[in-house]
């Protein structure tokens, strides 16, 4: 007789995080090493995460000399394992970055209907050096990404408050994070995990119910 | 508080026209861990009839799947297979009508069982499949769930509903604003009678591998030849084997068995 483990998928259903990483030259110095660092420390308290009820899966893109998948959508352990840090370098093509990712998550080859809806997270310190009006509009205006919940963090001076608040849009907790010096990106990040984190113990990870940011001391 | 999982098992002898078959609807509801560790009830529903036309005997099965934030939506999920079923059998009457005037029923009905509810708590999936002798098999849906139609030579139809564009636990509900056009139909000719049809709630319907439906048939068929089926899904649903699953479950299934000492 036939049992339900030859029918059934294994995994639990995923909790998609995409980060969205600017890694042009600007990036380089503390910036970008601060970024990996936070990025490595966000992925160990994913895997340390037990009693939860959805797999969250990481993928990063960047955007700087190239763009496209710097680590592929995969779950966290096997992020862990394969991770490489990012290194900085060449210009700022955003909008290309918005294309790959509302491609992405228009495929779902990438993201199932299974998954539960994505958290998305942008981290830039410069404006864009290509077209962004129209990959933004579009991003937005996908069904699919439209729906997912989008943090955005703008590093330094330089970054751009116009991109970055076009990105989150009316979001849940719809707040561009402003980092006036690198330590403040740990913190960012810290506060995405207790984000996501708080999803995936919750009886349904599809609530987007977002950690308080005033508990990060952040600047807004 | 912790329902028990509702368990239902009914089986009719019957004969249908230039055949004899024999007809076992059955189906479980179970709460997820998800609801259970919330220490809310389950928010699922099924329910199954058969009965008799001058033909032979038609038989329907309903689930329903409510929306799992919505404070009345365990109410809104039983009422409508309830409806699903009352909706079914009075179409079945005069199955020409088409199928529009089955969902105006329903929704209809719907509307009038939850009373003075809001809608909107009540919102919840509908999923139904009905056959007589004379109109053949109607399956049809609104919302995330899936149906199962095994033909008698084994092959598989599927009608899922989920949106392109939803994620999980997204999905069009009654209650929730959608059109007629939302709901998914189709319809299969009385000359094939089917080995089975199958309805199940996402909690379900999502663990299942696509490629792997024909083998999710065979064991749901399977299971219709246990004294006690019902009780075997309800094993089955609460050792569900999908790490970290949190969705209620049901399942519910109409299976036919040709028999094969005919002259």
């Amino acid at each position: 007789m036939t049992k339900p483990e030859e029918f059934t998928v294994s995994e639990a259903r995923p909790l998609p995080v995409i980060l969205l990483l600017d890694s042009s030259g600007s990036m380089e110095g503390d910036k970008i090493s601060i970024l990996n660092a936070s990025v490595r420390e966000m992925l160990q308290s994913f895997a340390s995460e037990d009693d939860i009820s959805a797999a969250i899966h990481v993928g990063v893109i960047q955007f700087g000399r190239t763009v496209g998948w710097h680590q592929p959508l995969l779950p966290v352990e096997d992020v862990i394992s394969q991770w490489s840090d990012l290194t900085a370098s060449g210009k700022t093509p955003l909008g290309q970055a918005l294309t790959l990712l509302r491609e992405s998550l228009d495929d779902r080859s990438i993201i199932s209907s299974r998954a539960y809806k994505p958290t998305i997270v942008l981290v830039s310190d410069g404006k864009p050096t290509d077209d962004w009006g129209g990959p933004m509009t579009e991003l937005l205006a996908s069904p699919r990404a439209s729906k997912a919940s989008r943090f955005a963090m703008g590093i330094g001076a330089d970054a751009d408050p116009v991109v970055l608040s076009q990105f989150i849009g009316a979001a849940a907790a719809s707040r561009v994070f402003e980092a006036h010096e690198a330590g403040r990106i740990q913190k960012f990040f810290r506060f995405v995990t207790m984000s996501v984190t708080t999803r995936t113990r919750s009886g349904n990870p599809n609530e987007i119910v977002p950690a308080d940011p005033d508990d990060y001391d952040f600047d807004y | 508080m912790r329902l028990s999982p509702q368990i239902l098992t009914t089986m009719i002898s019957t004969t249908e026209p230039s055949d004899r078959v024999t007809i076992v609807s059955f189906g479980c509801s179970v709460t997820g861990p998800g609801n259970i560790k919330r220490s809310f009830a389950c928010q699922d529903a099924w329910r199954q009839k058969s009965w008799r036309v001058p033909s032979g005997v038609a038989s329907a099965i309903a689930i329903a799947d409510g929306m799992g934030s919505r404070p009345e939506s365990r109410a809104g999920a039983h009422a409508a297979t309830r409806c699903a079923l009352k909706a079914a059998r009075r179409w079945a009457e005069q199955p020409a009508i088409g199928t529009d005037w089955l969902i105006r029923w329903l929704e209809a009905e719907w509307r009038y069982a939850i009373g003075d509810h809001d809608p909107k708590e009540c919102s919840t999936t509908c999923w139904l499949i009905v056959r007589t002798p004379d109109s053949g098999t109607l399956v049809m849906g609104l919302g995330d769930g899936l149906a199962i139609l095994t033909g008698e030579d084994g092959t598989i139809e599927r009608l899922a509903g989920r949106e392109l564009e939803n994620y999980a636990n997204e999905t069009l509900a009654l209650g929730a604003p959608h059109k007629l056009s939302d709901w998914k139909v189709r319809s299969f000719p009385r000359t094939k009678l089917p080995q089975a049809a199958i309805l199940t709630t996402d909690g379900v319907a999502d663990d299942i591998l696509d490629q792997k439906l024909s083998s999710f048939s065979e064991w749901v068929r399977s299971t219709a030849v246990l004294k006690h089926p019902g009780r075997a899904l309800r094993r089955a649903l609460e050792r569900w084997p999908v790490k970290s699953h949190t969705d209620d479950k049901t399942i519910a299934a109409i299976v036919w068995n040709r028999t094969t000492n005919r002259p």
